[in-house]
């Protein structure tokens, strides 16, 4: 009786055996994770470097919202002032590198995006049949480019801690500091690959450009704005020498002196500035810029007026004489639905110059190229024409009154950062040129000074430059190789 | 495989047979009594040993008893008593049987295999089981809750203290760093998810900043252990050593918790019914300051009282503030003092062939603040059906639907946690009510704008809830082909589904203040979580007694799991008055989507063997596993255990004394999608890219790996009195699951290794006596106690020191670093020379004391140890009469907490002793008498705090205090009500309790509770306090009526 129940038993057994193993089968192990995409579906075709070059645009823009404001609260444009935070988080006076503890802002989204270009040139390089050899430079020309721009906001953030210039792709494979010298070198000889590149370009990119890039972006930056179209290799180029002009009047500051101002002389006249004459209130918008939205993904321009964003604009700007009689004033400068108050400071001032979650900011725009061609001629050309530079900026964006002729450095230095205040207010340039111009002691002069009852540490004094976070250097120190921990750790 | 399993067991079933004996057959009766209570005992198991004979008690404690003719063996067993052997000779035919009541648990049935068990006094393992009177002395909030302090070797860390729960369960120390860190739960056969996922609460309470982010871990968040409903469980047994929970292959580390739910007995239907009447108060809140002047206000610190400037002057016109206006803020708003229920109804019978269990409960826990509240109905029905001699099946089926209104609380960003808000606003300000118009009144304080929040405003017009909608089922069909004198072959069949549905809804209107933070006026979230688990499992068991004094079981199977979840959520902002969809919203719509899934393959092989009549026991198994987690889908990675127990018997002094000890090893799979190298969307001016992701997946990946080390023993002596049992153990974690940064100039964020170990040691005791068992009184006392130590042996040194659970970095955190102990809390600390500052010093040199020359330098260094020294629990039960009294203690000594909620007080000055002097007493641990004799007069000790802590790049130990405390955790005081009383409503019996939950504690620690803390939920116990929704201190009346 018992055996034959178990082999009733073992013959019921054999279908439920078959039926799980099949179920046991390895195959049924494979699960695919649906919940984020990858290239492997698009190598080596059109749409992966589509996909990669815009992925390294949209992190260059992301990036640049941490650069506006973090750049705005060192160089003291900008205060956030969100009550609850009074004391732990941040408040006007407070730089966010003290309060963050390590630094880490303005750094990791880079060396990201720096992987990203890496990326983007691959994908490049092992798409072979799919792109021809003229649309392959052309697309070479936008990402050297911008591994130029990424690599520039680094040098800024650190200023003489210096950069670091290789990615390798090995997240263990740590590379050495390089000097800011160094690095400027670095950023300028990527630009001119990239013009290169976009030279050998042909006419047209195997890719569309975001908005930015293409005419006026809209969303109430400069009204009325002229666009500026950098949709083809060409035009591209212009944009590639516009921030060559940049790049070489801020070594030329920092030591390199007239040569460095005659480059970017020269870069300017091959970029998309208008020069002097060509100057109007309409143009001074014309330029390239990054654009936001509030889609899935995409990201929001959270600088706009104080309204729940708690962004208000630091009111020692009040004390520039006639200040409020300035047209730029006027434009990017309104009174704040609610006063702010923190740590007993107080704004009843907000900022307007990025209306809305969506209003673009400008990468560089012909306003601030016009500032940068008065600085090289001032230092390196026609002082003349400098203060013909100068005074289209007064005349024409803030509506004031033409100035007589500079008295000395100090006397232009001083005019044209009342220049960049207003008319560059909160788009990442104030920190950068006062400390260029003027040095730490110019920057210490920023310096807030505390209404009441609270100790100021010498530490809260304006950062003249951030440190390095402290998860790259415990990285470093964790190779054992003391020669990488470098400077700044 | 299978094949290879099947043909094992045709190996095993043809060399077991043996022929039945043959004789004429013989009658005996008897009674079963308890030997305390002189009752009859029902439902009494009566076998004859080696005679192929067995049965039952009926209610009256009787039995008949038909067996071959001869001497019998009979065995006699009964849930809740020591088993018995009686000798019935030949001519006997009536017995009477006396039976000891177990009070050492020795007949708990343990778990040793998939399908396998022993019995406790033969364990070899030390095993933990609570049973249903326990778990329900008093109605909790949650499983997690109930569970409190009744497993010696856990610790469970509720997410604060709003109705519901929500909680952790860590059992003997943190096992992972990253990765899964919950037990695994088994209920009645079926793997069950204790998922926890957000309902997308970040949307409003911007806790980890972000706009548009929907969900963060600091969302308050229940986890799915919650929809357990205590009252349908029989017991809880849980495996904590690697030594038992190896039988669970690469999900056991964190250990198992094995829950079985009440079954039916034959007879007469009886139908039972509970009725419980409650209501709650805080445990415990902070107090407030009290102002009189409108200076005070205008002068608390960062000018947070600036904004109510006008209103202060034009209700205070005198600028005097009298008493009577002064409101404790939380005190007005943590006060709902509804009724909460409980209603409980079951039905249990059967004949001998078909049993069933049947439960229906409906649960309101009416939370303190209002509109928050959490509701369980569920539905339970177990049948359990003999088809014949060789084949059964028992079933399982529950539906449960559970309703969470926990309004917000935790960190937030915007005031709308009233705690965190609180802190900010000076009690001067009555926001409860309302205008002509019925509007409420804008909270003034705290910027007076968007930011600021009336708390009454918002509780009464956001909607929080959670709907959760579970089913449960399981079922084993087990097939007997042999039964035999020696030989004894199960098969059976497991199978379990888990299904649940939890669909969140989060409203909040445009018109509230707190609304525009993001610059979206009114936001409404729609979330849904559809989780579905199954797991199936086949079984052979081959029991083989052939050997006199001798057991030996023999068992394999194989088993399958599934784990699938589907997350998403709709976030829409920008709403019109009166707009709740998720289509309405005038931003673009957010979308968010997870899809988790996880399929393991598992075959197993166990061997126990009872020897040497029952003194020696040995178990011993192996499991392979392999899951689609893994880097490496095809490899089983294998967990092999082993362990022994020897009962000495009566040994010296003690009656009875037992060693054991045990060695396994147990897996911990990796996350999904740590394997995957996958890229991260973005859209930039409406068109897609991909860019690399922050964490690059490793291919590589293999499951964490927990290699354990225990021994111990359980001692019986005077007179069986006094029972102690105690463990060592020890627990190497090796191939953790780690997320290492590496050097962000890589342009990588972080990468995913296995690497590092974490060694832990601890020791667990448990001392039950019975200081008092005769007549009328029967007193038993359960003492445990724990504590362990965890501390990071190697990491290699491409990883740098990391704190393992973000969060905020500016005030404390932990740090996994080599050499280091895992639970220490580190923050910043003022150095002078690199010599250590006293507490206190940073206030002194901020004010220019020359008692503070030298300036100071924080650095990161550790302010305290989340450990605490041990734990001990105390529970009793005291029976004299017809009066029963239950309740356990619960003493924390140490373990410390960083109390950020009384951080934010001090920082919106409001605390309640902000304006007392600072002395030795009050002022912060580590104040020294130096400091404190140089404080100049006049100094208020909120502001002393508040500037110690942050003057001189801040020091985090001024808020980092003792956790420790002493608790009444729960009691109870029950009335068996005379026969007549029960009579006279047509009832069987009746029974009257009071019950308490929290009802007291007492503790140096300054905020709602040091046991609620944790700032999000982490592995490795973040010890932080911040704004958590005070807990309550709940009473019932219950009685309970059996038809």
């Amino acid at each position: 009786m018992r055996y034959s129940n178990v082999k009733r038993a073992l013959r019921a057994m054999i279908p439920a055996a078959v039926v799980l193993s099949s179920a046991c089968s390895v195959d049924s192990l494979t699960v695919p994770n649906k919940n984020a995409p990858n290239l492997s579906g698009t190598q080596n075709s059109r749409a992966a470097v589509n996909l990669a070059v815009l992925g390294m645009l949209s992190l260059a823009r992301n990036n640049e919202q941490g650069w506006l404001g973090s750049a705005a609260a060192y160089g003291r444009e900008y205060w956030l002032m969100q009550p609850q935070f009074g004391g732990t988080i941040s408040g006007p006076a407070r730089d966010w590198k003290v309060a963050s503890l390590n630094g880490s802002g303005l750094w990791g989204g880079y060396f990201r995006n720096l992987r990203d270009v890496a990326v983007a040139k691959q994908v490049l390089d092992t798409s072979s049949a799919s792109l021809s050899a003229a649309e392959k430079s052309a697309a070479r020309g936008v990402i050297y480019t911008f591994e130029a721009l990424e690599q520039l906001h680094v040098i800024l953030s650190r200023d003489t801690v210096g950069t670091v210039t290789q990615v390798t792709g090995t997240p263990t494979d740590v590379r050495p500091f390089v000097s800011r010298d160094s690095g400027y070198k670095f950023v300028t000889a990527i630009l001119d690959s990239g013009l290169a590149a976009l030279n050998a370009g042909g006419s047209a990119f195997p890719f569309t450009l975001p908005g930015g890039f293409i005419g006026n972006p809209g969303g109430g930056f400069a009204p009325g704005a002229v666009g500026f179209d950098a949709s083809t290799p060409a035009t591209f180029a212009k944009f590639n020498r516009a921030l060559k002009a940049r790049v070489e009047v801020y070594r030329a500051s920092i030591g390199c002196g007239a040569p460095c101002y005659q480059a970017a002389l020269t870069a300017l006249g091959a970029s998309f500035f208008t020069g002097v004459a060509g100057f109007t209130k309409a143009n001074r918008a014309l330029g390239v810029y990054h654009v936001y939205s509030a889609a899935t993904n995409d990201v929001t321009n959270g600088y706009i007026p104080a309204q729940g964003q708690f962004n208000y604009i630091n009111t020692t700007i009040k004390t520039v004489p006639n200040v409020t009689a300035d047209l730029r004033y006027q434009e990017k400068i309104g009174p704040a639905a609610l006063v702010g108050a923190v740590e007993g400071f107080t704004s009843d001032i907000e900022p307007t110059v990025y209306a809305s979650f969506s209003a673009p900011s400008p990468i560089i725009r012909n306003e601030e190229l016009i500032l940068k061609y008065a600085e090289a001629q001032y230092f390196a050309g026609s002082q003349s024409e400098a203060l013909a530079a100068i005074n289209a900026v007064r005349t024409l964006s803030g509506g004031l009154a033409p100035r007589g002729a500079f008295t000395d450095a100090n006397d232009f230095k001083t005019e044209l950062l009342a220049q960049v205040r207003l008319s560059l207010l909160f788009e990442g340039h104030r920190w950068v040129d006062v400390r260029r111009l003027l040095g730490n002691a110019g920057l210490a002069n920023l310096r807030l000074t505390y209404p009441s009852g609270i100790n100021e540490p010498a530490e809260w004094s304006v950062a003249t430059s951030l440190p390095v976070p402290s998860g790259e250097c415990d990285a470093r120190k964790g190779t054992g190789n003391p020669a990488l921990a470098g400077p700044g750790c | 495989m299978f094949a290879r399993a099947v043909k094992l067991g045709l190996i095993a079933l043809a060399l077991t047979t043996a022929p039945a004996a043959s004789q004429l057959p013989r009658q005996v009766t008897g009674t079963v009594t308890g030997a305390s209570s002189k009752r009859p005992i029902a439902e009494v198991s009566i076998v004859a040993v080696g005679a192929n004979a067995a049965t039952r008690t009926n209610a009256e404690g009787k039995f008949t008893l038909t067996a071959a003719a001869g001497e019998l063996r009979l065995l006699v067993r009964a849930i809740g008593f020591v088993r018995k052997e009686v000798t019935v000779p030949v001519n006997q035919t009536t017995v009477d049987i006396v039976l000891n009541e177990d009070i050492f648990r020795l007949e708990e049935i343990v778990t040793t295999g998939q399908a396998t068990t022993i019995a406790k006094r033969n364990a070899t393992t030390a095993s933990v089981s609570v049973e249903a009177e326990d778990l329900v002395r008093a109605p909790a909030q949650s499983l997690d809750q109930a569970l409190q302090g009744k497993v010696p070797g856990a610790q469970i860390f509720l997410n604060g203290g709003g109705p519901g729960g929500g909680a952790q369960i860590q059992i003997r120390g943190a096992s992972s760093i990253l990765g899964n860190s919950q037990p695994l739960f088994v209920l009645d056969g079926a793997i069950i998810s204790n998922d926890g996922f957000s309902g997308g609460l970040n949307a409003l309470s911007f806790a980890t900043g972000g706009s548009g982010v929907t969900t963060s871990n600091q969302d308050a968040i229940v986890n799915r252990l919650s929809d357990i409903n205590p009252n349908e469980i029989e017991s809880i047994e849980v495996l904590k050593s690697a030594a038992a929970t190896a039988i669970y292959g690469s999900r056991a580390t964190n250990g198992v918790v094995v829950i079985k739910t009440k079954r039916g007995t034959a007879g007469n239907t009886k139908v039972s019914i509970t009725q419980r009447l409650g209501t709650q108060n805080p445990l415990r809140l902070m107090g407030t300051r009290q102002f009189s002047t409108v200076q005070q206000v205008l002068d608390i610190p960062f000018g947070n009282g600036l904004s109510g400037k006008d209103w202060m002057n034009a209700t205070f016109p005198g600028g005097q503030i009298p008493a009577s206006a002064n409101i404790d803020l939380a005190k007005q708003f943590y006060s709902n003092k509804d009724p909460s229920y409980e209603t409980i109804a079951s039905m249990t019978g059967g004949t001998e062939k078909f049993q069933f269990f049947s439960s229906i409960t409906n649960r309101k826990e009416v939370g303190l603040a209002p509109n928050t509240g959490a509701q369980l109905q569920a539905f339970r029905f177990n049948g359990d059906q003999k088809f014949s001699k060789y084949f059964s099946v028992q079933l399982s089926g529950n539906v449960t639907r559970n309703i969470l209104d926990r309004g917000v609380s935790g960190n937030e960003n915007n005031c709308s946690s009233p705690i965190y808000c609180m802190a900010y606003t000076p009690g001067v300000i009555d926001l409860s009510q309302k205008n002509d118009l019925g509007q409420y009144p804008i909270n003034v304080f705290n910027g007076g704008g968007v930011g600021s929040s009336n708390w009454y405003d918002e509780f009464d017009n956001i909607k929080n809830r959670q709907s959760i909608f579970r089913q449960l089922a399981s079922g084993t069909l087990t097939f007997t082909p042999l039964e035999s004198q020696a030989n004894r072959v199960v098969m059976s069949v497991v199978g379990g589904v888990d299904h649940y549905v939890q669909d969140s809804y989060i409203l909040s209107p445009p018109f509230l203040q707190l609304e525009g933070f993001d610059g979206f006026k009114g936001r409404v979230v729609q979330s849904t979580v559809n989780g579905l688990n199954y797991n199936s499992q086949f079984n052979t068991v081959w029991t083989y007694t052939g050997i006199k004094g001798s057991s030996f079981t023999t068992s394999a199977g194989a088993a399958l799991e599934r784990q699938q979840t589907n997350f998403y959520d709709i976030l829409a902002r920008g709403l019109l008055p009166g707009q709740t969809n998720v289509q309405q919203g005038s931003a673009p719509i957010a979308v968010t989507q997870q899809f988790q899934e996880f399929r393991d393959q598992a075959v197993f092989a166990n061997e126990q063997i009872l020897t040497l009549d029952g003194k020696l026991s040995l178990n011993g198994g192996v499991r392979a596993d392999r899951s689609s987690a893994n880097g490496d889908r095809s490899k089983f990675y294998i967990f092999p255990r082993g362990s022994a127990a020897y009962n000495f018997g009566a040994f010296g002094p003690f009656s009875s004394f037992k060693l054991r000890g045990g060695v396994g090893r147990s897996g911990n799979r990796p996350r999904f999608g740590d394997r995957d190298l996958l890229g991260t969307p973005v859209l930039v001016g409406g068109q897609q890219g991909i860019i690399v992701p922050g964490t690059v997946g490793n291919p590589l990946i293999k499951p964490e790996t927990l290699t354990e080390f225990e021994a111990g023993t359980d001692l019986t002596f005077l007179k069986e009195r006094v029972q102690l049992e105690a463990t060592y153990y020890e627990r190497n974690i090796t191939d953790q699951l780690l997320n290492p940064a590496v050097a962000p100039s890589s342009g990588f964020g972080a990468v995913v290794v296995n690497a590092g170990k974490l060694k832990t040691k601890g020791f667990e005791a448990g001392l039950t006596v019975v200081p008092y068992n005769s007549g009328n009184i029967q007193w038993t006392a359960v003492t445990s106690f724990q504590k362990n130590n965890q501390r990071v042996t190697d990491l290699p040194a491409f990883i740098p020191p990391f704190n393992p659970s973000g969060g905020n970095s500016g005030s404390t955190r932990p740090r996994i670093i080599s050499g280091q102990v895992t639970t220490k809390i580190w923050g910043l600390a003022p150095y002078v020379n690199g010599v250590r500052a006293p507490v206190g010093y940073t206030f002194l040199r901020a004010i220019g004391s020359s008692a503070a020359p030298t300036a100071v330098t924080a650095l990161d260094s550790i302010v305290g140890d989340a450990n605490p020294t041990f734990q001990m629990f105390f529970n009793n039960q005291v029976t004299y009469k017809r009066l029963t009294l239950g309740f356990s203690v619960d003493w924390r000594k140490g373990g410390d907490v960083f109390n950020f909620t009384q951080q934010i007080l001090d920082e919106g000055g409001t605390s309640k002793d902000y304006d007392e002097a600072v002395t030795l007493d009050n002022a912060p641990r580590g104040t020294t008498a130096e400091v404190i004799a140089a404080i100049p007069a006049g100094t208020k000790l909120g502001e002393f705090r508040l500037r110690a802590y942050q003057e001189g790049g801040r020091d985090s130990r001024v808020y980092t205090q003792d956790g420790g405390y002493v608790r009444l955790r729960d009691i109870s005081l029950s009335f068996e009500a005379p026969r007549d009383w029960a009579r006279a409503i047509r009832a069987g019996s009746m029974r009257f309790s009071l019950q308490g939950r929290n009802v007291l504690m007492f503790t140096k620690y300054t905020a709602f509770d040091p046991e609620n803390v944790r700032r999000g939920s982490q592995n490795i116990r973040q010890a932080m306090d911040l704004a958590s929704f005070p807990g309550s201190r709940q009473f019932y009346f219950s009685i309970d009526l059996g038809f």
